[in-house]
């Protein structure tokens, strides 16, 4: 089709092929055809699309409220004819809080006319007034030549509250600069017109709240004038401000685009807030651009993109604009090469310090704001700097911080964790089971979510504030707040629950993610991603507490959800295949979890590819699971081909790297016997943990107490104790509650045992116990691992009574919480068992271990080592105890294979002495 | 027998069982016109009721959330039936077509008199200008899309589903079948013709 008008169909169809094409492409396309129309009118389309800038971006979402609020249109017909001592002539204009009308006195006494500001229905709650008539005598006070001067005030016969204020016959500063194509230089002096009555209301301790191009007008005589104080709010008076609940519902008054961040998150507004305003009024001065891009209308997508957000330095926003659309005196490319040089250094600097995301980090006050402006005017050096490399890096991390804790990498690494110490846990008795059990919970995820917490935080890191006070607060502000915004509450709620699971805290993790469950219950989007991630998130904490079949049911739930809206080959779905993973092993299903682990990292794979660090991490998962089902070489295989990934990926030093070496480690210490290479592996893992989070970060503090382990069951007592020391001080010093602290001075009371110190180790773990029960609460094994283990101590000082009762007591709440069939209940019932022998009932003891040795089999089987081998011990132990010449040869054989179980590792185990000495006396 | 149920609301009507909207919707889908309508106009009736609604329970709202409105219609009108994404899709089409003229009629009204000033590019983000001068941009951007739909139906449907219902991409991409990158493909395309559209018919700048 040759001339004519070519078809749409064919205009549509070459638009989107080259639309995305390079200039050179597109301009070789477009040459191509022999059709000038068809080339005439993509060409056209294609121009249309490079000027489009946001056009439809922004839903017409943002103008149904107005258009569909009836009310306000009979507000229209109704203009009151007098306010107090005002007639009304009729109407400037309408915006958010109500409309304003041009008013004059009608008594006469002045021929002044004023504008008047009529609140909108539903904002003359009793709230607004009573908070009205406070403001307007604050305001009244307020005097400064570029504030527009708030005269008088009142309610409307039906009720609605008005301001009248001094009437201001101007245009917005934007307008006012385009027109006039004012300089640089006098766009900066009309800034700082505006700055000097910012800070003049501040020292009246008034915010503003609300600047933007409408509020701020310039006469014709170029005079600034800033409107409408009329939301602003008595700094000293925040509390009160924050129980009215307006506050809350500022947001929707607002300006999306000239929010300052904290608005849009509901967070406190302070004077920080009016400097964010005016940097992004100057921003738009010196531009014409607006310094962030916020499309979302409603809070939760604002939030989000708040978020997301960061700031163009406004001499590359101008690099890449069309002259068309800049402040420039002709639009030419080489008046905006002039414009991006006048702006790059010194006003780049100022606008990015003005406008920075955390308000403790902008300028201190708006007079410094304009203090620099004027350095700058004046050719002197300005105080503002660029963003330092580390803090940008901190920076990134911090708005990344949701999506990578989302990651599996973060989620699965606790697989990862927890086993590497099952091996040193079965290895060891009940004891150093729960010392093992507690690392193997926290290792891996905490390093990397904490890490990242940590590091986005450089202020708290310094331990200035412990992280708990901060989560805290956090948690107790996200109760009430934000519940104007549920979808935002619900996710600060979860992403909260899951700092808070990172570091250990799961009572107040589980709070905040039910509470997160129950809100998205209500929400229209009941069924969405939003919810699979709180219960993925619930699940997860309660598997950490130790509740599977909760947590199984939560994960499933969360399950069905994301594959439903990802599919069930989706990452999103594999990720929490991979918690269920782990519940299946925690419930001692570890082939159940292997065939599902094993799924996660096929999916990863394909999706990922080989080379992928995620797609090595969940290889890794499975090399624990297939060392947990015997398949020795086939699991050392796994950790070494992901660990080559890794180190190629991310280099020797990266924390995640790290927990390779760790799980290498544990294989080759506690299959292989390998110790040297273990021990090797462990201080590489150290080294290289300190080198990339620094020498006090809880994860260099988690490897210490992993090597404490090691040399304890190596019998290096000195350097066990040393180990578990260095770990102590890091965790002091980040939380003195710290959860970590128990599981450090666990083994140090091992230390103390082995060595026969058996009172220091009671006292020890008597602090470790008080410490659980006040942190993880009754609820969690771990208080009762730790009184169990106290137990023990007290029954080798032949307190046998005192150390009955304390066990009866364990073995109720372990049954209770963990099931009688449970690792740590058949523990507790043996050791219970070994107290009755002693105090002299070994028919009493004998059922209750033979019981425990047949459990322990058909859990472990023959990889049930060293646990296996107590059992048959201390079943010898009985038999001998009651002393009938039948039950012998039972009693050797059994004595036996314990001891070529034991006697197989190097340090033979420590209760090998035990054994050997229950052996003579069987012969 | 109660002649004046507490939830009387002048101008709309409970609408009908979820089973009935399943019938007329599957009637729709059939190439019925008139069910068509109909449940064009039930969908105008209930977004329109929601939409009063939140505004009086929230009035200080100015940007209600189009998306909430339809998803909330949906939820209520589909309870308990079960769709298939066809069914799906085809609601959401005829729910954004409401949304849309719900808008349009509401902007007209407020633009009476005000037509022919000139209008310029639709720009919401641009908080200066008054509700009035916005809500004619409005009414151009329809006029323009009843244009782009007589050459291109399905442009003009992503734009009412995306721009008037507010729907996202993503969510886009689940109810229609197709990936998100065709759809951001298409979206640019529809969004050059209209802008063409809009600054051919008006002054420049």
């Amino acid at each position: 089709m040759t001339g004519g008008t070519p078809s749409w169909a064919a205009v549509r169809a070459l638009f989107e092929e080259i639309v995305e094409a390079g200039p050179a492409e597109r301009s070789r396309r477009l040459g191509e055809l022999d059709d000038p129309a068809l080339r005439g009118a993509v060409e056209r389309l294609l121009e249309a699309e490079a000027r489009a800038g946001g056009f439809l971006e922004t839903p017409a979402a943002a103008l149904a409220g107005e258009l569909l609020d009836d009310e306000s249109a009979l507000e229209d017909a109704t203009l009151p004819e007098r306010l107090g001592a005002y007639r009304v002539l009729g109407r400037l204009g309408r915006g958010g809080m109500g409309e304003v009308l041009l008013g004059e006195r009608a008594d006469g006494l002045f021929e002044q006319r004023v504008a008047i500001k009529l609140l909108r229905r539903g904002m003359d709650s009793e709230d607004v007034l009573r908070r009205f008539e406070r403001e307007r005598r604050i305001l009244a006070r307020l005097e400064h030549p570029h504030i527009a001067r708030l005269s008088d005030g009142g309610a409307a016969p039906d009720g609605r509250p008005y301001f009248v204020m001094e009437l201001v016959e101007g245009k917005p500063i934007t307008v006012h600069c385009r027109e006039r194509r004012l300089s640089m230089e006098d766009r900066l002096r009309l800034l700082l017109d505006c700055c000097d009555a910012v800070s003049a209301a501040h020292a009246r301790l008034v915010v503003h709240r609300d600047l933007k191009p409408s509020n701020v007008l310039v006469t014709d005589a170029g005079q600034v004038k800033l409107l409408d104080f009329g939301i602003a709010k008595v700094l000293a008076s925040e509390e009160e401000v924050g129980e009215t609940g307006v506050t809350r519902g500022e947001m929707r008054l607002l300006t999306p685009a000239y929010a300052a961040p904290e608005q849009v998150l509901g967070e406190p507004v302070t004077t920080a807030t009016d400097v964010w305003t005016l940097g992004a009024l100057g921003y738009e001065l010196l531009t014409g651009t607006l310094p962030v891009r916020r499309e979302a209308r409603e809070a939760a997508g604002l939030a989000a993109s708040v978020e997301r957000e960061t700031l163009e330095r406004p001499s590359a926003r101008v690099a890449r604009t069309e002259p068309e659309k800049l402040p420039l005196p002709e639009p030419t490319p080489r008046e905006r090469k002039r414009l991006e040089r006048r702006l790059s250094g010194d006003l780049d600097n100022i606008l990015a310090t003005a406008l920075r995301r955390e308000p403790e980090r902008r300028y201190p006050s708006v007079a410094a704001l304009a203090a620099d402006i004027r350095r700058h005017l004046s050719g002197r050096p300005v105080s503002a700097r660029a963003d330092s490399v580390g803090y940008r890096t901190s920076k990134f991390l911090r708005r990344h911080r949701l999506a990578v804790s989302a990651a599996a990498l973060v989620l699965v690494s606790l697989l990862a964790g927890f086993a590497a110490t099952v091996w040193q846990a079965r290895r060891a008795e009940a004891q150093a089971r729960a010392a093992a059990a507690a690392a193997r919970r926290a290792d891996a995820v905490k390093e990397f979510l904490i890490g990242l917490f940590e590091i986005a935080d450089p202020e708290q890191s310094g331990g200035s504030v412990p992280a708990r006070d901060l989560l805290d607060q956090a948690g107790r502000r996200l109760r009430t707040e934000l519940s104007a915004q549920p979808d935002v509450q619900a996710d600060l709620l979860e992403a909260v629950a899951r700092i808070d699971r990172a570091l250990g805290r799961l009572d107040p993790a589980e709070d905040l993610a039910r509470r997160s469950v129950a809100i998205r219950r209500g929400l229209p989007d009941a069924g969405g991603d939003g919810m699979g991630r709180s219960l993925g998130t619930l699940g997860a904490i309660a598997m950490d507490k130790g509740r599977l079949d909760f947590a199984e049911h939560q994960l499933t739930r969360a399950l069905s959800i994301v594959e439903a809206r990802d599919g069930a080959d989706g990452l999103a779905a594999a990720r929490i295949r991979s918690d269920v993973a782990q519940v299946r092993f925690w419930k001692g299903d570890a082939a159940g979890a292997e065939k599902l682990e094993r799924s996660v990292y096929e999916t990863y794979r394909r999706t990922l590819g080989d080379e992928h660090v995620q797609t090595a991490t969940h290889l890794r998962n499975l090399a624990v699971l297939l060392d947990e089902l015997d398949r020795v070489d086939e699991a050392e295989r796994a950790y070494r081909t992901s660990q080559a990934t890794l180190e190629k990926k991310l280099g020797t030093e990266h924390p995640n790297t790290a927990q390779s070496y760790v799980n290498l480690a544990s294989l080759l210490d506690i299959r292989r016997g390998q110790d040297a290479e273990a021990e090797s592996l462990y201080r590489r893992a150290l080294d290289a943990r300190r080198k990339a989070l620094g020498p006090t970060h809880r994860a260099v503090g988690q490897t210490l107490q992993l090597m404490g382990l090691f040399y304890l069951n190596q019998a290096r007592y000195e350097e066990s104790e040393a180990r578990y020391r260095e770990a102590l001080e890091i965790f002091r010093a980040i939380d003195p509650k710290h959860f970590e602290i128990g599981k450090v001075k666990n083994g140090l009371a091992l230390v103390a045992s082995r060595q026969g110190r058996y009172a220091e180790a009671e006292a020890g773990l008597q602090e470790v116990e008080t410490l659980f029960r006040e942190v993880l609460g009754e609820s969690h094994p771990f208080t009762w691992m730790a009184m169990g283990n106290r137990a023990f101590q007290i029954a080798r000082q032949g307190r046998l009574a005192e150390a009955e009762k304390l066990q009866r007591t364990v073995l109720e709440r372990l049954r209770a919480l963990n099931g009688a069939e449970s690792g740590e209940a058949l523990d507790a019932e043996s050791a219970l068992a070994e107290t009755i022998r002693q105090i002299g009932r070994p028919e009493e003891a004998l059922p209750m271990h033979r019981r425990v040795l047949e459990k322990e089999r058909a859990m472990l089987g023959k990889t049930g080592g060293a646990t296996v081998a107590l059992g048959q011990f201390q079943v010898a132990a009985d038999l001998l105890a009651i002393g009938r010449p039948e039950d012998r040869p039972e009693a050797r054989t059994l004595l036996d294979a314990a001891a070529a179980s034991l006697s197989k590792r190097s340090p033979p185990h420590w209760r090998m002495a035990e054994v050997v000495a229950a052996s003579a006396k069987a012969r | 027998m109660d002649d004046h149920p507490a939830d009387a609301r002048p101008g709309a009507p409970e609408p009908p069982p979820p089973a009935e909207i399943t019938a007329i919707l599957r009637a729709a889908e059939a190439g019925d016109r008139e069910a068509v309508d109909r449940l064009f106009s039930i969908l105008y009736g209930e977004l329109r009721h929601i939409a009063h609604r939140q505004l009086r329970q929230v009035p200080a709202e100015r940007t209600l959330s189009t998306t909430a409105l339809v998803n909330e219609a949906y939820l209520k009108l589909s309870r308990g039936a079960s769709w298939s994404a066809r069914d799906r899709s085809h609601f959401f089409s005829i729910a954004a077509r409401a949304m849309r003229m719900i808008l349009i009629d509401r902007a007209r009204s407020r633009t009476r008199g005000r037509r022919g000033a000139g209008v310029r590019p639709l720009d919401l983000d641009a908080a200066d200008i008054p509700v009035e001068e916005r809500a004619a941009e409005l009414v151009a951007l329809d006029e323009a899309l009843d244009r782009l739909g007589a050459v291109d139906e399905d442009l003009a449907r992503l734009v009412e589903w995306r721009f008037f219902a507010g729907l996202s991409v993503d969510e886009i991409a689940a109810l229609s079948g197709r990936s998100v990158r065709t759809l951001k493909r298409h979206w640019q395309t529809a969004r050059a013709f209209l802008f063409q559209e809009l600054n051919a018919s008006g002054p420049a700048s």
